[in-house]
């Protein structure tokens, strides 16, 4: 074997060598991005959580059984992989768990319980004034003395829980959340979507939302856009979350007057498929919109015209084939 | 033959090599920390340069230095004389000035609607009496609560501190002739045009006022929870400018302000190392009275003990816990770079 050749082949191998360690490196280094990379095994190692929620309120429901505080920071690796894989029901457990954090304020055991104690106290002697004054009235839980106790105990525990959840984490880490709601409203996840529409769920505030700007702007695009998915899909809660949101301008969409009326409108439309509650609430927006308040001037007479065209496409799009 | 297992062994030996030199070459600490609570660029000490880079990226990706910034005509008319009289009769006046470019008129109109944002006429003698004891009752509770605490504190390190306290003879008097004085500054003045003192704040940065600059990113988060994502987009960028430009200046103020916003993370993810570096470099400035850095209210310059000395003091200590010995030292070089290239020139 020649010189020329033992180089050539050496050159190859030091590349081939590199190339190898490179990739063997990547696969090991935290990935600081949660884009969806992780492979089939490794989300199927990670611990399974609750069935997918269907409502914002079956979500809530479903939290208990998720894990939690000290559970949740062991568990994040494997539920970030499951989530880069795919799993809607980690991204969401991610985002909820992150952003509960938001606004948290660190207190010691001593701190916890006095505070639940003072609260305890103070729900007990109002109670006593009520019995006090209505001696006949029957005491039966949840506030009944044994039942405050037992929510106490319940409450001292949840807030250590929490504590050891939000202590366990960065700034940097606990930011992610807007990361994962960008991939829940990329993918129109429905739970996500419509919680996103509710106000202040996604709290983002002081020197965060400046910083994250620009995601904030590209998460709102998101969410008009899964929104207007979800109508395109029927979805008559959708319609009623834009509206809302529109209307109050309180969540991750600004206000809009002309657009809340024009879902308004469309939630009117569909006057037959509706609840009472629903119904009332969109008489009540177009009420509302159309009269005068400080700071918040009528919808003229154009604009309204406007609207209504707005609402009556909505409507053919959402309800009228359904 | 002998030739053919030197070949392989060669081959061998490289190819472990290169899988080694892959595997453990260092890490861009910026791009794989994790997010995790280790000091930034801990394997990767940063050169001097890496601080000042660390915000001219910012500024080459956020800023726009084009916008609308008119410089020309704000040095053109910046010498035309501001009117004189109480802030309610010169309004009219200044607005035109500002509108025209001039940075101090706008800057005025900031200052003299944020000042007269809540007044409000009294409509009889009686209501401008019961304003200004209500107002003196005030300012009574808050300097008592204030020196409260500070005996409590005293108390607690075994001092005995005693505090004289105000007269409510003398608070009345004090808020009289606030009230008067305030009453001659703002009559006139439209409560609504007031109320938007922070758009000729703005207005003020973007044509080269000095203050303005140094404090418009302070304004941004004060008001970043009333304000949409779409509009602190492009504060952020008016922010980068301004002070990019009092930094060009050779304000070495502008070196605390950017300190401070890389410490808070701003405009990307907090940079304790390049905040380090520009805070240090501030602090190579002679010492001047706190009040001069116009992002601190009066609150904030007693917290801070009153001087630039101090307050920077503070920053670099809240700093420290993310930095190792020896990037403090480096950043401390970076610092005293900076310091040179942006204000030594000026003899300052």
């Amino acid at each position: 074997m020649n010189r020329a050749r033992i180089s050539a082949i050496v050159l190859v191998a030091v590349a081939f060598g590199f190339a190898l360690g490179t990739r063997v490196r990547e696969s090991n280094s935290p990935a600081e991005s949660p884009a969806p990379i992780a492979s089939a095994q490794q989300a199927a190692a990670a611990p399974s959580l609750p069935a997918a929620p269907t409502t914002p309120q079956d979500n809530r429901a479903a939290r208990p059984s998720a894990p939690d505080g000290k559970d949740f920071l062991r568990a994040l690796p494997s539920l970030q992989a499951q989530a880069r894989a795919g799993n809607l029901a980690a991204m969401r457990l991610l985002y909820q768990r992150l952003g509960s954090c938001t606004m948290f304020q660190a207190r010691s055991d001593e701190q916890i319980i006095a505070d639940e104690n003072a609260r305890w106290q103070r729900q007990i002697d109002i109670e006593r004034e009520i019995t006090a004054a209505y001696p006949a009235r029957p005491r039966q839980p949840p506030f009944d003395e044994a039942s405050l106790l037992a929510a106490r105990d319940q409450a001292i525990e949840e807030a250590r829980v929490h504590r050891d959840l939000c202590t366990g984490m960065s700034e940097r880490e606990r930011e992610t959340r807007i990361e994962w709601l960008q991939l829940l409203l990329d993918r129109h996840d429905r739970v996500s979507v419509l919680d996103a529409a509710a106000p202040a769920t996604v709290n983002v505030r002081d020197v965060e939302r400046v910083r994250n700007a620009e995601r904030l702007v590209q998460l709102a695009s998101s969410e008009r856009e899964a929104l207007d998915a979800l109508i395109a899909g029927g979805d008559i809660d959708a319609i009623t979350a834009g509206m809302n949101a529109y209307r109050d301008g309180e969540g991750l969409l600004e206000r809009d007057a002309e657009r809340a009326y024009a879902y308004a409108h469309a939630l009117s439309l569909a006057g037959a498929q509706l609840d009472e509650t629903k119904r009332q609430q969109a008489a009540w927006t177009i009420r509302r919109l159309t009269q005068s308040r400080p700071g918040f001037p009528a919808l003229g007479a154009e604009q309204i015209e406007k609207a209504r065209a707005a609402g009556l496409a909505l409507y053919q799009r959402c309800c009228a084939a359904h | 033959m002998r030739n053919r297992h030197v070949g392989w062994i060669a081959a061998l030996l490289a190819l472990a090599l290169g899988f080694g030199v892959g595997r453990l070459r260092p890490v861009d600490e910026t791009v794989a920390s994790g997010g995790d609570a280790e000091p930034a660029l801990k394997h990767a000490p940063p050169t001097p340069a890496a601080a000042s880079d660390a915000w001219q990226r910012l500024v080459a990706n956020g800023g726009t230095r084009t916008d609308a910034r008119d410089a020309d005509a704000g040095h053109r008319i910046a010498a035309t004389p501001l009117p004189t009289g109480p802030f309610g009769a010169s309004v009219a006046q200044l607005e035109q000035l500002a509108q025209a470019g001039n940075a101090a008129a706008a800057a005025a109109l900031a200052q003299g609607f944020r000042d007269c944002q809540f007044f409000r006429p009294a409509t009889s003698e009686q209501e401008a009496t019961a304003q200004v004891e209500d107002a003196a009752a005030r300012e009574l509770a808050f300097t008592d609560q204030l020196a409260d605490e500070v005996q409590r504190i005293a108390a607690q390190q075994g001092k005995q501190v005693d505090i004289p306290r105000d007269s409510a003879r003398a608070a009345l008097q004090r808020q009289l002739q606030a009230q008067h004085e305030q009453s001659v500054r703002c009559t006139g003045v439209d409560p609504d045009a007031a109320r938007n003192w922070p758009f000729w704040a703005q207005r003020a940065a973007q044509l080269g006022d000095l203050d303005a600059e140094l404090s418009f990113w302070q304004l941004m988060i004060q008001h970043a929870d009333v304000s949409t994502p779409d509009e602190l987009v492009a504060q952020k960028r008016i922010a980068l400018d301004a002070l990019q430009d009092a930094l060009h200046r050779g304000d070495p103020r502008a070196l605390a302000a950017i300190g401070k916003t890389l410490a808070l993370g701003l405009f990307a993810e907090p940079d304790p190392y390049a905040a380090y570096a520009y805070l240090s470099a501030a602090a190579q400035a002679p010492t001047a009275d706190s009040s001069t850095l116009p992002w601190l209210n009066a609150w904030h310059n007693l917290f801070v003990g009153g001087n630039t000395h101090n307050y920077l003091e503070r920053e670099l200590r809240d700093l420290e816990a993310s930095l190792s010995t020896s990037q403090r030292i480096d950043a401390r070089e970076a610092g005293l770079l900076l310091y040179q290239r942006c204000c030594s020139r000026m003899g300052r």
